[in-house]
C-alpha cells in the first residue's frame, strides 16, 4: 500500500503592484520571473492587467537558458489562471497587477505572500510617488494584512552620486513613518538592489512593432547586460530577506 | 589552523600562494582600481581581484570585475582571476556563467587551499 500523497504545497505569490501606471510594473514582473527561472525556480507569470501588456509582450511565454537546461516562463491571462489547479511543478507565481486596484481579483491579492512596489527616484516624482506608494500600501492592506511589501527603485541612475544620495535620504525619511507603522513594509536601499536605467530595458518591447521574437532584455549588448545583473541581484536581496529560497529546486 | 589569520591582508596570502605556484605576483597599492594583484607567468599577465568578505560575493562585485576586464585599462591582461575568502552567491555564479568570459576564472580559498569554480 502506497502512503497517501502529501497535500500539494500552497503556491507562493509575488505581486508586482502600484496604483500608478508607467513605472515599470510589467517590465519588472517579466524580468523578475525571468531571474527566478534562471536561478532554478519553477515560476509562472499571471497577467492581471486588463490591458494585457504582458501577454502582448511575451505571447504565451519565453524560454531561458537556465542552470541545468532550458527553462521556460509561461504567461497566463487572469481568466486562464486557476489557483486551485495550477500547472504541474509550478511553485511560484509572479503577478503583473492592474494599476486600478479594484480590477485585481481580491481573492488572488489576498494570497500574495510578497509584493514588489516599483517606483522612480526623480525629484518631481518623489512627492507624488511617495503618496502613490502610501495609497498603494493602504490599498493592499485593505485586503491583505500579511504580505511582505518591498519598494523597489526602477530606472535608477547610479552615477548621480550626490543627487541620488539626497533623493534616497528624502525617500527614506518619507517612508520612515510607514516602516515604523507596518513591520512588513520595506524600502529597498538602491545601493543594495535597484533596477538601473538601461537602453535594454527602456526599449524593451520594441519587438512587438517589428514582429520579432518574444524575449527578455537579458541579452548582452556590447558585452554588458545591466538588467540581468540587476534582476539577479534583486532576487538575491529577496532570498536574503524572505524565505523564498526554500522553494528552489535542489 | 586558520592560515588567514597570519596575514594582515587576505591579498598577501593570495599573493604568496601565487608565488608558490610559480607566478611573479605583485600586490598593488590600496585603492588600485579594478584589481589587487598583478601576476605574470609565461605568456600570461593576470589581473587578480581579491575579496575578503564575511558574506558571499554578490552579483555587483562580479559584474564590476567583468566590466573592468573589458575596459581599456585592462587590455594588457590576458586573464582575470577573482578570488574570495568566503564563497560566491548562487546568483553571482548564474550571472558569471551567463556572461561566460573564457579568460576569467573564479576561485575560493579556505585554510590555504584553493578551490577553482566552474
Amino acid at each position: 500500500m502506497s502512503p497517501p500523497k502529501p497535500p500539494r504545497k500552497r503556491l507562493t505569490y509575488v505581486g508586482v503592484f502600484t496604483c500608478k501606471g508607467g513605472v515599470g510594473k510589467t517590465t519588472i514582473s517579466a524580468h523578475l520571473a525571468g531571474a527566478f527561472a534562471l536561478s532554478g525556480y519553477d515560476v509562472a507569470l499571471v497577467d492581471m492587467d486588463p490591458q494585457r501588456n504582458l501577454t502582448t509582450l511575451l505571447g504565451e511565454g519565453v524560454n531561458l537558458p537556465g542552470l541545468g537546461g532550458k527553462r521556460s516562463v509561461t504567461v497566463y491571462g487572469i481568466d486562464e489562471w486557476v489557483d486551485t489547479k495550477p500547472p504541474e511543478d509550478i511553485k511560484m507565481v509572479v503577478c503583473d497587477c492592474s494599476p486600478a486596484f479594484d480590477s485585481n481579483p481580491a481573492e488572488l491579492v489576498k494570497k500574495f505572500d510578497y509584493c514588489v512596489i516599483p517606483t522612480t527616484l526623480n525629484p518631481l516624482g518623489l512627492n507624488k510617488n511617495g503618496h502613490v506608494i502610501k495609497s498603494t500600501l493602504e490599498a493592499i492592506r485593505s485586503i491583505n494584512k500579511t504580505a511582505e511589501l518591498f519598494v523597489l527603485i526602477n530606472n535608477y541612475f547610479e552615477d548621480e552620486t550626490v543627487k541620488g544620495k539626497v533623493l534616497r535620504e528624502e525617500y527614506q525619511r518619507f517612508f520612515q513613518d510607514l516602516v515604523g507603522r507596518d513591520k512588513k513594509f520595506h524600502f529597498i536601499d538602491p545601493e543594495e538592489a535597484a533596477i538601473r536605467n538601461s537602453k535594454q530595458l527602456f526599449y524593451w518591447g520594441y519587438h512587438i512593432y517589428t514582429g520579432g521574437r518574444s524575449e527578455l532584455a537579458f541579452t548582452p549588448y556590447a558585452g554588458k547586460c545591466l538588467p540581468k545583473a540587476d534582476f539577479l541581484n534583486l532576487l538575491q536581496y529577496l532570498e536574503e530577506n524572505t524565505t523564498i529560497e526554500k522553494l528552489k529546486e535542489a | 589552523m586558520n592560515v588567514r589569520n597570519d596575514f594582515e591582508r587576505f591579498e598577501e596570502l593570495v599573493c604568496i600562494l601565487m608565488k608558490r605556484a610559480g607566478w611573479e605576483a605583485k600586490l598593488m597599492p590600496r585603492g588600485q582600481k579594478g584589481y589587487d594583484i598583478e601576476a605574470r607567468r609565461g605568456k600570461d599577465t593576470v589581473a587578480v581581484q581579491v575579496k575578503d568578505y564575511r558574506v558571499p560575493v554578490k552579483v555587483p562585485q562580479v559584474e564590476k570585475f567583468l566590466d573592468f576586464m573589458e575596459s581599456p585599462e585592462a587590455q594588457k591582461f590576458t586573464k582575470g582571476f577573482f578570488v574570495t575568502s568566503t564563497k560566491f552567491s548562487p546568483q553571482s555564479l548564474t550571472y558569471f556563467a551567463q556572461r561566460s568570459e573564457a579568460k576569467i576564472k573564479l576561485a575560493g580559498i579556505s585554510n590555504g587551499s584553493t578551490s577553482p569554480l566552474p
